[in-house]
Order: structure tokens, then C-alpha cells, then sequence
């Protein structure tokens, strides 16, 4: 069966810009090469990138400055280990 | 008459040579660890190979020990040694292992990098990677005593794939999980139990519940310490209100990882907003 490969990028408005096309052409290492170029070139494109295979994600690729936005979420909506790791 | 030398002797240089005739365990250890932080600090003395570590955002903490005797085929160290690495070129390096390869660790000091060595079984051929040591932050590792000290009043071993069928339903909902214990069972489901799992005693391996307690926690962090189900041997959850979630991994060829990951904070609903 052919490994069904698909690059999906969210925006920030929501648009899912679906990269099947390119994705389907190139191995995964290209793809994901392709798409830190572009989060490079264009960081306030995407806050995230979700590598599919087989319908099944395999891996997340998010820029550094969104992973900070991430932390400070996790932060906000959860509690901290510390609280509970006091001697 | 000869001088009697009076510079001191220079200490050992630190080096180890670890090695698994089967890398398996220790690619998918690599992988999961690498989807929750950027890098780690391993410690390698006589009895064990350990991390301790937490997440970025501290959220969770874990403490990794594989036993030089039983996880180990092949185990020299002179001595306590630290390293930190980048997880993320380790795992990237990792990707490349066949599963008929064992994999070889091998440190010397001076060099300030490790030597990964992929060989398959009576070959000559071999792959050697190069991954060179990160500069340890001297950040201070979680206090794994405190958290592994806390007592809990339900306690239960479960078919990992049965928790990871439950997070797979209710992430369609919610980026939370409910966890409660009933007096049947228990019950998993998403933020507004849009979706619900009943899980009878019956079908939990082991239970040890004498108060009923409930938690709500993060999917993504559950998720992704799930990635170590195909080599875990027994799961071990315990649950106690407002309290961090308590996973004990008993990995297979004796590998042990536990997990603790902090509760949602309560009163706001930020799955609503």
C-alpha cells in the first residue's frame, strides 16, 4: 500500500493550507526541510505543523517563537509540577 | 638520588561503552523523550543510566532508570559520568537504526561527544554517528523523592492500548482528560463528557482503590508519553484529586520510567472560553 503523506499547516485564521500535492512528491525529510524554510522565511505564517502518515500524525513542527506562545499556554491552563515537588 | 615527583595524578578520564544487542527499547525511549524536551542530562555510573528530568513549561516530570545488568548486554564506566545531549539530533540519528542492529554508546571525556554505533549481528559493517555534548545549565533536576513520596488512594494497572483508544476519542472533543474512579470501575472521558469510557474492575489488570478520586489532564502530555506503549510491559496509573497523575512504565528488557504530570488548574473552564 503507498504511504499516504500529508503536510497540513493552520494559520492563525484558521485556514488550513493542505500541502498533499507537494508532500505526496517528496520524502518526509524534504517536506519538513521545506516547511522550516518556509517558517523561516515566513514565521507569523503557521503556528504549527502537523506531518501525517497514513491519515495518523507522526510528528508536530512548531518555530521556536510558537513554542515559547505554547509554553506560556501549558503554563496558564495547568499547574505547575513544582507546586507539588516542594521537600 | 631521583626527585620525588610532587604534581598530582591526574584523575582517570571519564568514558563509558554501553551496548544493546537489540535497540529497540532504547530508540522508542529517545523518541518519546524528544517530543517533551530539547535536551537532557544523562547519568551513567556503575549501577544505572538515569535522567531526571521535567517539560519547558514544568508540567511534568519523569525519572528514567535502565539497569546496567538487566537493560544493558555490554556495560563499562569508570565512574559517575554526566552528559547532556541534544534529543532532538539524538532521536533524528536514532530514525536510522535498523531493528536487526544493536546500538553501542560509547563516551570519552576528552572527546566531548558520544559515538553512537549501529552493527547488525555477525556483520563487519557498522554505522557510527558523532553527537557532540550540549553545555549543561547546571539546571536543578526535578526532586523525583518528593513527588515519588506522595501517597495515593487509587491505584490501578492497565492495558496501555485501552488508555490510548480513550485519549484517541476524546481528543475529537476536548485537549483534556477526566479521569474518575466509581465504585465499578472507572470512567475517562472528555471535558464536558461529550464522550464517556466505562471501565469495569473486570477489565483493569490490578485495582487498588479505597477512596474515589478524580483529576483532569492535559491530552497532549498523555499522548505523548504513550508513544512508550509498544515496549511497556505494565502500566501503573495513580489518581488522587489535585494531584499530579502518577504513571509507572515497567518497559520491557527492565527498563523503568516514571511520569507525573500536573493536574488542569480548576475553577476556570478553559475548554468553554
Amino acid at each position: 500500500m503507498p504511504i499516504y503523506r500529508e503536510v497540513e499547516c493552520s494559520s492563525y485564521e484558521d485556514v488550513k493550507i493542505t500541502m498533499k500535492d507537494i508532500a505526496e512528491d517528496i520524502i518526509e525529510k524534504d517536506a519538513i526541510k521545506l516547511i522550516k524554510l518556509l517558517i523561516t522565511k515566513f514565521p507569523n505564517l503557521f503556528d504549527g505543523i502537523s506531518i501525517k502518515e497514513n491519515g495518523i500524525e507522526s510528528r508536530k513542527l512548531f518555530p521556536e517563537a510558537l513554542k515559547l506562545e505554547l509554553i506560556k499556554n501549558y503554563q496558564s491552563e495547568n499547574k505547575s509540577i513544582n507546586e507539588f515537588n516542594k521537600s | 638520588m631521583a626527585k620525588k615527583s610532587k604534581t598530582k595524578a591526574k584523575a582517570p578520564e571519564k568514558q563509558f561503552t554501553i551496548k544493546m544487542e537489540n535497540g529497540r527499547v532504547f530508540k522508542t525511549i529517545i523518541e518519546t523523550l524528544a517530543t517533551i524536551i530539547d535536551k537532557v542530562k544523562f547519568t551513567i555510573d556503575a549501577e544505572k543510566l538515569q535522567i531526571k528530568t521535567m517539560d519547558p513549561s514544568r508540567i511534568c516530570a519523569l525519572q528514567l532508570t535502565l539497569s546496567s545488568k538487566y537493560f544493558f548486554d555490554d556495560y563499562q564506566c569508570n565512574g559517575k559520568t554526566e552528559i547532556c545531549l541534544n534529543l532532538e539530533t539524538f532521536d533524528e540519528i536514532l530514525q536510522c537504526y535498523n531493528y536487526d542492529e544493536s546500538i553501542e554508546l560509547i563516551f570519552q571525556e576528552n572527546a566531548q561527544q558520544i559515538k553512537i554505533k549501529m552493527e547488525r549481528e555477525n556483520s563487519l559493517t557498522s554505522k557510527t554517528f558523532s553527537l557532540a555534548l550540549l553545555t549543561d545549565d547546571n539546571e536543578l533536576p526535578p526532586q523525583m523523592d518528593t513527588l515519588l513520596s506522595i501517597k495515593y488512594d487509587a491505584i490501578w494497572s492497565m492495558n496501555p492500548d485501552t488508555l490510548i483508544e480513550a485519549i484517541k476519542c476524546a481528543e475529537i472533543y476536548s485537549e483534556v482528560l477526566n479521569i474518575k474512579t466509581i465504585e465499578t470501575g472507572l470512567i475517562i472521558s472528555s471535558s464536558k463528557t461529550e464522550f464517556e469510557y466505562d471501565i469495569s474492575f473486570d477489565d483493569l489488570i490490578e485495582a487498588n482503590i479505597s477512596k474515589n478520586m478524580e483529576g483532569v489532564f492535559n491530552i497532549k502530555f498523555l499522548k505523548t508519553i504513550m508513544i512508550l506503549s509498544p515496549i511497556t510491559e505494565k502500566l501503573e496509573i495513580s489518581l488522587k484529586t489535585i494531584t499530579p497523575l502518577k504513571m509507572i512504565f515497567n518497559l520491557l528488557d527492565g527498563g523503568l520510567l516514571e511520569y507525573f504530570l500536573a493536574p488542569r488548574v480548576e475553577t476556570v473552564d478553559l475548554e468553554g472560553e
